[in-house]
C-alpha cells in the first residue's frame, strides 16, 4: 500500500465508522424514543397560535357575527317587551271601560224598568185624567151652550160670557194638554221598556241602546285584538331571549376559544396541545417541563392555566400522525419553550 | 407533481423488477435467449475447481454427484483445494479421494486465502481445457458438464454459467424467498442480458471458463485490490466482467443446473447479501469508471440494461435517508409499507409463477408449499434497499467469506513454511 492508499484508506475507515455509527446511534435512538412515546401518558406538544391564523381571522368575524345577531335578537326582545306592557296597559284601560259600559248598561237597564214602571203608573193615572178631562169637557160644552143662552138671555153680563168661555177654553187647552202629556208618557214608556229589553240582551228595538251595546262589543274586541297580539308579542319575546341567550352561551363558547383569546390578549399567551391519552395529566396548576433532546435534563418551565375543552387535532411530535385531543393555555416562564417540539406535564419523564 | 415524483420514486423499484423479470419472460418467450448454440458432440478434458470452506461431510455429496455426470470419466477430473477449513472438510476431501482416486485430486492453503486464491491454485493443478468453477456446496445434475460445455460450440462465447436451484426452499420464509430470487433470476433475469451475450454476473456455483480466459484473467481477479487493500469477495462478477470486456461473450444456459442449500439463518443471509452487494457496487463503480470502453464493447442498450438497476439501488438507500430526514421516519415509512405490499405482491405472483413452471424449466424442483409466504420477503427489500446497500458501500475494505465460518487456527494440519499441502 502507498502512503496516499493508506492516507485514504484509513479515512475511508474514519468515514465508514462515522456514517454506520450514526445510522445505528440514530435508529436505536429513534426506537428508544418510539418506545419512550408509546408508554409515555405525559407529554404535550406547544402550540404557537399566531395573530394571523386563519382559524383566528375566522372565528373573530364569527364571534362579531353572533354578537350582532344576539344583540340585534335581544333589542328585539326588548321592543317586543316595550309594545306587551303598552298593550297590558291598554288591555286594562279597555278592561275598566268595558267593565264600566257593562255596568253603565246594567244600570240604564235598571232604571229603565224603574222608570218604565214609574211612568207607566203615571200614564194610568193619566189616563184616568184624561178621562176625567173628557167627562168634563163634555160638561164643559153643556155649559158653553148655557152661556149661550144665559147671554142672550142677558141673564150674565157679555164680560162674564167672555171670562166664562175663557175659563172653558182653558180646560180645553188643559184636556188637550194632558192628552198630549198622556201621548208623551206613554211614548217614553215604550222607549223605556224597549231600551231596557234591547239592553238585557233582547231582540234590538231601541237604537241607543243597541248603539251603546254595539260600542260595548268594539271595546271587547279591541280588547282580545290586545290580548292576542300582546299573547303573540310575549311568545315572540320569549323566543328570542331565548335565543339570544344560546348566542351568548356560543359567544361565551367562541370567547373561549384559545384562538380568540389570543385577539383579545395584550400578551402573548402559550398553549400546548394534549392528546386524549394524556387527558388524565391536563389539569389546571400542573407544572410543565421542557426537556432537552426530548426527554433529558428537564426542567420546569411553567404551568398550566386553562383547559380547552374544544377538540383539536395535531400531528404527533414523532410519529407525524394525525392525532386528536384538546389545547391547553399555559404559562410559561421561559418563553422559548413554547417553541421546543414538546413538553412534559406533572413530572419530568424518566424523572430526569 | 412533486408527490408524483415523490411516489414514483419509491415505485420505481417495483417498476424496475418488473422490467427485469417481466422483460426475461418476455424474451424467454418469444427469442431463443434460453437456447444458445449448442454442440453435444464436443467432449474437451474438464476440470472442475472446487475450493472448499467448511463444508464438512457434504462435500462427499458434491463430489459425487459431480462424478455421476453424463460426462466421460476419463474426460473429467476435479481438482479440491481447501482453504483451512474449521472443520472436517480435509478429512471428508481424504476420504473421497481415496474412493476416487483417478477423478479426484486434493490441496489444501496453507493459510486461509479466499475463494479466488484457493481457485487460482486449483487452476494451477487442473489439466482441462475447460474450466468449472462451483462451490463446495453445489450437487451436479447429470446434464451439467454436458450442457455448459456444449455452449462452448460457440467460439465467441468465453464463459457460460448454469442455473443455480435450491434445494431447502421450504424451511422457512427466508428460504423461500431466495427461492423465487434465484428462479427468476436465473430463468428469466438473465435472459435479456443473454440475448446479446452480455451476462454481467455468471454465479460462481457454476461458472465454465476457458481455460485460456481463465488464465488470461487470473492473474487480474487474484490482484484485485481496493487502495491497497486486497478484494477477496466477487471473484466470479469481476471474472465475467474481465473476460466480458476482452470482448468474448458470457452467457447462461439454464438447462444447466446445479442444486445449493440458500442461507437458512438471518445472520448468514445477511452476510452473503452484504458480500454480493459490495461486489456488485465495486463493479458498478467500476464500470462507470471505464465508460466509453463499455460503451464500445458491449453497447450502449446492454450496458444500461445492466447499469440503471445497479445504479438505482444504490441512489434508492439515498433516496430514502433524504426522505426519512426530510419528511420524517413515518411519512417515509407509509408510502414505502405501500410499496413494499406491492413488492410482496409481486413476490407472491412470483411464487405462484415458480410453482407453475419450475418442474418444466428446471426439473428437479421442489414447489413452494405455501406462496402466500413468498410475501413476506416484500419486507427484506427494504432491509436490502437501505441497510445492506449503506453497510456494503461502507465496508469495501472487508474481505472474508461472508457466509462461512471463521478459518482454523490449529498448524496441525499446516506444515509451516510450505505453501500448500497435498494430500
Amino acid at each position: 500500500m502507498t502512503p496516499i492508499q493508506k492516507i485514504i484508506v484509513t479515512a475511508y475507515r474514519y468515514l465508514a465508522i462515522a456514517v454506520l455509527g450514526t445510522v445505528l446511534c440514530t435508529a436505536m435512538a429513534y426506537a428508544a424514543v418510539t418506545v419512550f412515546y408509546v408508554f409515555n401518558g405525559t407529554w404535550a406538544a406547544p402550540v404557537v397560535i399566531s395573530r394571523t391564523n386563519e382559524q383566528i381571522l375566522r372565528l373573530t368575524a364569527e364571534v362579531f357575527r353572533t354578537r350582532q345577531a344576539a344583540d340585534g335578537l335581544e333589542s328585539a326582545w326588548q321592543g317586543l317587551e316595550r309594545e306587551s306592557k303598552a298593550l297590558q296597559e291598554q288591555s286594562q284601560v279597555l278592561q275598566k271601560l268595558i267593565a264600566s259600559a257593562d255596568h253603565a248598561a246594567a244600570q240604564q237597564r235598571q232604571a229603565d224598568v224603574r222608570l218604565s214602571q214609574k211612568v207607566e203608573r203615571l200614564d194610568s193615572a193619566k189616563q184616568v185624567d184624561i178621562a176625567k178631562t173628557r167627562k168634563v169637557l163634555s160638561d164643559v160644552s153643556a155649559l158653553e151652550a148655557t152661556i149661550e143662552r144665559d147671554l142672550k138671555a142677558g141673564l150674565m153680563t157679555r164680560d162674564d160670557a167672555v171670562r166664562m168661555r175663557a175659563t172653558l177654553n182653558s180646560y180645553k187647552t188643559s184636556a188637550t194638554d194632558s192628552a198630549a202629556a198622556g201621548v208623551a208618557l206613554e211614548r217614553q214608556l215604550s222607549d223605556l221598556r224597549r231600551s231596557a229589553a234591547t239592553l238585557s240582551g233582547g231582540p234590538a228595538q231601541m237604537p241607543q241602546a243597541l248603539e251603546v251595546l254595539a260600542r260595548i262589543a268594539g271595546y271587547r274586541m279591541q280588547l282580545e285584538n290586545i290580548q292576542l297580539k300582546l299573547l303573540q308579542n310575549q311568545q315572540e319575546a320569549a323566543n328570542k331571549q331565548g335565543e339570544a341567550k344560546q348566542l351568548r352561551e356560543i359567544i361565551a363558547t367562541l370567547s373561549d376559544s384559545p384562538y380568540y383569546r389570543v385577539t383579545q390578549s395584550d400578551e402573548p399567551l402559550s398553549f400546548a396541545f394534549v392528546p386524549y391519552d394524556n387527558e388524565a395529566v391536563a389539569q389546571v396548576g400542573q407544572p410543565i417541563f421542557d426537556c432537552l433532546l426530548h426527554v433529558l435534563l428537564c426542567h420546569r418551565v411553567g404551568s398550566i392555566t386553562r383547559v380547552h375543552s374544544d377538540e383539536e387535532r395535531a400531528q404527533h411530535p414523532l410519529f407525524r400522525l394525525e392525532t386528536r385531543g384538546f389545547l391547553v393555555e399555559l404559562q410559561l416562564d421561559e418563553p422559548q419553550s413554547a417553541k421546543s417540539r414538546v413538553l412534559f406535564i406533572g413530572r419530568a419523564p424518566l424523572f430526569l | 407533481m412533486l408527490e408524483g415524483i415523490y411516489h414514483f420514486w419509491f415505485y420505481f423499484p417495483v417498476v424496475l423488477v418488473v422490467m427485469q423479470f417481466g422483460g426475461g419472460l418476455l424474451a424467454r418467450l418469444v427469442t431463443r435467449a434460453a437456447e444458445p448454440l449448442r454442440d453435444y458432440t464436443a467432449q474437451p478434458m474438464v476440470s472442475v475447481l472446487l475450493p472448499v470452506y467448511n463444508e464438512g461431510e457434504h462435500v462427499m455429496e458434491t463430489i459425487g454427484s459431480i462424478l455421476a455426470c453424463d460426462w466421460p470419466a476419463e474426460r473429467l477430473e476435479i481438482v479440491a483445494y481447501d482453504d483451512c477449513s474449521a472443520d472436517d472438510s480435509w478429512h471428508w476431501l481424504q476420504v473421497a479421494a481415496a474412493r476416487w482416486p483417478e477423478q479426484l485430486r486434493i490441496f489444501r492453503n496453507a493459510v486461509n486465502s479466499g475463494k479466488h486464491v484457493s481457485l487460482s491454485h486449483a487452476l494451477a493443478k487442473s489439466r482441462g481445457d475447460v474450466l468449472i468453477c462451483i462451490d463446495s456446496d453445489c450437487i451436479f445434475d447429470r446434464n451439467v458438464v454436458r450442457e455448459l460445455v456444449a455452449c462452448f460450440a460457440d467460439p465467441k462465447v468465453g464463459a457460460v454459467g448454469g442455473n443455480i436451484g435450491v434445494t431447502n426452499v421450504n424451511d422457512n420464509v427466508l428460504t423461500i424467498g431466495q427461492t423465487m430470487v434465484y428462479y427468476m433470476s436465473f430463468q428469466f433475469g438473465k435472459m435479456l442480458q443473454n440475448l446479446s451475450g452480455h451476462v454481467f454476473c455468471i454465479s460462481g456455483c457454476l461458472f465454465a471458463v476457458r481455460r485460456e480466459l481463465f488464465e488470461a484473467v487470473e492473474g487480474e481477479v487474484k490482484g484485485r485490490n481496493w487502495f491497497g487493500l486486497g478484494v477477496r469477495d466477487g471473484e466470479d462478477r469481476y471474472m465475467t466482467h474481465a473476460i466480458m470486456m476482452r470482448g468474448w461473450k458470457t452467457i447462461v444456459n439454464p438447462h444447466a443446473t446445479c442444486w445449493t442449500a440458500v442461507p437458512r439463518h438471518l445472520s448468514q443471509f445477511f452476510s452473503q447479501q452484504i458480500r454480493w452487494r459490495r461486489s456488485g457496487l465495486r463493479d458498478l463503480f467500476w464500470t462507470w469508471r471505464r465508460m466509453p470502453e463499455h460503451v464500445r464493447l458491449i453497447g450502449m442498450l446492454p450496458l444500461m440494461a445492466a447499469l440503471v438497476p445497479e445504479t438505482f439501488t444504490m441512489l434508492w438507500t439515498f433516496l430514502v435517508i433524504a426522505t426519512v430526514l426530510s419528511n420524517g421516519v413515518i411519512d417515509a415509512a407509509s408510502t414505502l409499507i405501500v410499496a413494499i405490499l406491492s413488492f410482496s405482491g409481486l413476490f407472491v405472483a412470483a411464487a405462484v409463477l415458480y410453482n407453475v413452471t419450475c418442474t418444466r424449466l428446471a426439473p428437479g424442483s421442489t414447489r413452494i408449499r405455501f406462496p402466500v409466504l413468498a410475501a413476506a420477503s416484500g419486507i427484506w427489500f427494504f432491509v436490502d434497499a437501505l441497510v445492506i446497500t449503506l453497510v456494503a458501500l461502507f465496508t469495501f475494505d472487508v474481505g472474508a467469506w461472508g457466509t462461512r465460518d471463521k478459518p482454523s487456527t490449529s498448524t496441525d494440519s499446516v506444515l509451516p513454511g510450505a505453501p500448500e499441502q497435498k494430500a
